[in-house]
């Protein structure tokens, strides 16, 4: 169905959907509040931000903040870092949620089916501050990891300060983390999915393994497109949270991201700067976002996309 | 429906790991319950803390 048949003759009746409208208002204006009347503080982007000066007094220097920015050593290495590192996330982790929902689907069994599901999830509730706790402890010097490495007889290894290490950390943790919530999402769609299609391949001699590949993976498409693109939107955020919590000056190298780039500029007070990486981070997302929306469409012939 | 042997070798592996993957995200609820429950001297020990160690509550009586 296109999406023009959905639409009214004649504009939307807008008195007789008082009730939905009405409805729909304090969303409209949280985001208006929270999310839109904030972005007016990008000014201070092209201004030398002085606070006693305020930020309608301070002195327009045009691009010069972003100049500057790009001309530093440590925001370039910070975008570098911050591309790696989601490119990596989303490489490795994309369907790991797609493995898990179809893993569940294959049990029978239906009460453990959802308990599975249940814990599987539970880590998604937990703060960065108390997961990033857990694995400083099992990484760490004295942790159980490095108590299997001297098992083998092997030196202990200091997997947090080491580069590789770390950023394998990094992703790993993500993805356990993340895969559970996400799954939930794929479950919705197999749910959908018609038992008719099944049907139809059971009589044609197509066993589970067939099924999988020819029916179920590909009802799973449209969602997996829509997530793509949800996600393409945060790679310039590579998880601040996690890293955060879980880095150290000695991994600066390959774990300080854009996020903490900004935070270390704020709390250096110089907010005009951090501001413009700020800026920088949120164009370039929405510039993904909206390209891979106009592809996907362009590719599946506007029946594909996020909207 | 009868389930060939490889479909049957299937559903058992899989229960396995889906389990031990559950156990595994268990983990940190299991990790902070029992370390809210152990003692302050205990809690600050590095290891797994699978379980209270010195069981008490003075963290619970603290916090509200």
């Amino acid at each position: 169905m296109s999406r023009k048949a959905n639409r009214p003759a004649r504009g939307i009746p807008y008195r007789r959907n008082l009730g939905l409208i009405s409805m729909a208002l304090p969303l409209v204006a949280f985001f208006l509040l929270f999310h839109y009347v904030p972005m007016l503080g990008l000014v201070i982007a092209f201004k030398d931000y002085v606070m006693s000066d305020g930020i309608f007094g301070s002195a327009w220097v045009g691009w010069e903040n972003f100049v500057r920015l790009f001309s530093s050593e440590d925001f370039p290495h910070a975008v570098r870092n911050t591309l790696m590192i989601s490119v990596l996330r989303l490489v490795c982790g994309f369907f790991a949620p797609v493995i898990l929902a179809l893993l569940l689907n294959e049990v029978r069994l239906a009460g453990y089916k959802r308990s599975i599901q249940t814990l599987t999830y539970l880590p998604h509730f937990f703060s960065w501050v108390i997961l990033a706790g857990i694995f400083l402890m099992i990484f760490g010097g004295g942790g159980p990891v490095n108590s299997v490495v001297k098992l083998l007889g092997v030196h202990p290894v200091s997997f947090l300060t080491d580069n590789v290490a770390f950023i394998a950390i990094l992703i790993v943790t993500g993805i356990w983390q993340g895969a559970g919530w996400g799954a939930i999402i794929y479950m919705a769609s197999l749910s959908g999915i018609s038992p008719d299609l099944y049907e139809a391949a059971v009589i044609d001699g197509a066993n589970r393994w067939k099924q999988t590949l020819h029916i179920t993976l590909p009802s799973l498409v449209p969602t997996m497109i829509t997530l793509f693109i949800l996600s393409l939107g945060g790679i310039m955020t590579a998880g601040f949270d996690q890293i955060y919590n879980m880095y150290n000056p000695l991994v600066f190298n390959v774990a300080d991201i854009i996020d903490t780039y900004v935070l270390r500029r704020l709390m250096g007070l110089d907010l005009s700067l951090a501001t413009a990486a700020g800026m920088f981070q949120g164009v370039v997302g929405m510039v993904l976002i909206v390209g891979a929306n106009i592809f996907a469409r362009k590719i599946s012939k506007g029946e594909q996309g996020v909207w | 429906m009868k389930q060939s042997r490889g479909e049957k070798l299937f559903h058992v592996a899989n229960i396995i790991v889906l389990g031990v993957v559950a156990l595994i995200c268990l983990y940190p609820f299991l990790y902070t319950l029992s370390l809210s429950l152990s003692s302050a001297r205990e809690a600050s020990r590095d290891g797994l803390h699978l379980y209270p160690a010195e069981l008490s509550l003075t963290s619970y009586l603290v916090v509200p």
